[in-house]
């Protein structure tokens, strides 16, 4: 998605303009404006990269040295919005305020203030409640593999007007709305954007995977045999709800999807539970209220269970002699994921072991290089929480750490 | 001291090799030198040497790039074990020198193993 803006913009960049990002990032939020720097150097179009840098020991980015950065040549600021090593979320809507007012004029949208703010999402979306229209961010690209969802398939919010002022970044079918010898006019948003054959079995199994993970972080997933009638039911009805509301969440589309006979049963019983939650549906504003509110909620629950995994990881490792956290300290400021390294062993050994123990974890660098460089690090191991995990679990991870350091 | 990196550089000196042996070749001789009933001691790198070594020979052999291969050796090999490392690359080889028209795809498929659930590799 990084790759879909940096080539939808790289015929707008002028001699002299500047690209401030972070040393925060993932490869995939530097390399791409590494490569464009290069690729216009050749045009003979000099663009500056400036990265800002952060704490080495809370793992904040450093926003002053990041607000030093930008001026009037700064066509984008980009920013991670969730480190995926260090786990820190930086002040989004500070950096969006920053970006804005920079005073660059964007050669193609006088309309437009400042330069435009791209989040790089693919660790913070899958986990927390996210509203572009608060961040005021131009773009938010994500990934939906981080959210236990098929690989291939990522998702990108842009402004309409800045969508509309930029290039297509594929040219073919699809994105056009007529073609002449020697005339082609490009298709309205989002086709202008979706040239050549979709991922079509990846996209239908994420659409259903996001309404499984919603179901599940609004408590509406049940084991069979384990509930009451009523409360099964109840449970049912609100999956058919929330499936209705994933499937037709426009305002402007009306409700698609057909109900089988089992479903319609479903239906009838679930009114008479709960006719306010199925009369929304049958208003397009409402029906988009209703699907933000689901959404926002179901987000975040999964924030907050993801909290109180990664907050109690925290509290309990950081009382292991030898172990050393990155990142901050407060599992609000941070992703749900925690980098750590042991005193005296190599990241490869202690993941080693913790692998053969039946906990999952990785080691290397997590694409995270920079910040990695910046540390003067080789290498640190994480433990990573999502919806699925219990507590449970992070004491039997916290554990199998413990007994690795003590065994040193 | 003995330099592990620079030996398998003297012994994989063609470009396919000598370029990701140049980046991660210590990472390599160590990660492949970790005791796998008890990996929390020091890797021995002598072992790892010699892991490395017939690791190197048996991918350098059969693929035209082995590149991707070398590049993913640590990643997997601590993710999956030495047992089911072994028994993955096997099946890569095997495939490999099947059907050299798939090599350049083939590191995927330890990817894609370490990506299983543990219990369905």
């Amino acid at each position: 998605m990084m790759n879909l803006v940096m080539r939808s913009l790289e015929n707008e960049f002028r001699n002299g303009d500047n690209i401030v990002t972070t040393l925060l990032e993932h490869n995939s939020n530097y390399v791409p404006w590494y490569a464009l720097q290069n690729i216009l150097a050749r045009r003979g179009i000099d663009i500056e990269l400036r990265v800002a840098g952060f704490d080495p020991l809370t793992g904040e980015l450093d926003i002053d040295q990041l607000a030093s950065m930008v001026d009037s040549k700064t066509k984008l600021v980009t920013t991670t919005g969730a480190s995926n090593f260090l786990g820190y979320k930086p002040d989004l809507n500070r950096i969006g305020d920053i970006a804005h007012s920079s005073g660059y004029q964007q050669p193609r949208l006088d309309s437009f203030r400042g330069s435009y703010f791209l989040v790089d999402g693919a660790q913070l979306v899958p986990g927390t409640p996210v509203d572009v229209q608060k961040i005021n961010c131009d773009f938010l690209a994500w990934s939906f593999h981080k959210m236990g969802l098929p690989l291939g398939v990522g998702g990108l919010y842009g402004k309409k007007e800045v969508l509309e002022s930029m290039d297509p970044f594929l040219y073919g079918g699809d994105m056009i709305s007529d073609v002449k010898l020697g005339k082609v006019e490009y298709n309205d948003l989002p086709w202008k954007f979706t040239a050549g054959t979709p991922n079509i079995l990846g996209i239908a199994a994420t659409g259903r995977g996001i309404s499984y993970m919603i179901n599940m972080g609004l408590g509406n997933l049940f084991i069979k045999g384990k509930i009451s009638e009523p409360e099964r039911i109840a449970k049912e009805g609100r999956q058919l709800v929330t499936d209705i509301l994933m499937n037709t969440p426009r305002g402007d589309f009306e409700i698609t999807k057909q109900l089988t006979d089992a479903e319609n049963n479903l239906y009838d019983q679930f009114e008479e539970i709960d006719p306010d939650r199925l009369e929304v549906l049958y208003d397009a504003n409402e029906r988009l209220m209703a699907t933000r509110s689901v959404v926002t909620e179901a987000m975040t629950n999964i924030m907050q269970h993801e909290e109180k995994l990664t907050q109690a990881a925290i509290d309990s490792l950081s009382k292991i002699p030898g172990v050393k956290l990155y990142g901050p300290r407060n599992a609000e400021q941070r992703s749900g994921l925690i980098a750590f390294s042991l005193e005296g062993m190599q990241h490869q050994n202690l993941a080693f072991e913790l692998n053969r123990k039946g906990i999952e974890a990785r080691n290397g660098t997590h694409c995270a290089s920079l910040a990695h460089e910046a540390l003067e690090l080789d290498g640190t191991v994480r433990l990573s929480f999502y919806v699925y995990n219990s507590m449970d679990e992070v004491e039997k991870a916290v554990a199998a750490v413990d007994e690795i350091a003590k065994g040193r | 001291m003995k330099d592990h990196k620079e030996e398998l550089l003297r012994k994989f000196n063609q470009k396919q090799c000598a370029d990701p042996l140049d980046k991660i070749g210590k990472t390599l001789v160590s990660t492949f030198g970790i005791n796998e009933n008890k990996p929390t001691e020091d890797p021995n790198m002598e072992l790892g040497l010699g892991r490395a070594t017939n690791f190197l020979n048996r991918v350098c052999d059969t693929f035209e790039d082995p590149k991707h291969m070398i590049d993913i050796a640590p990643y997997a090999y601590v993710s999956l074990g030495t047992d089911l490392f072994n028994q993955t690359m096997e099946v890569v080889l095997t495939r490999a020198k099947d059907n050299p028209e798939d090599q350049a795809v083939l590191d995927e498929i330890l990817s894609a193993t370490v990506l299983v659930a543990p219990e369905l590799r």
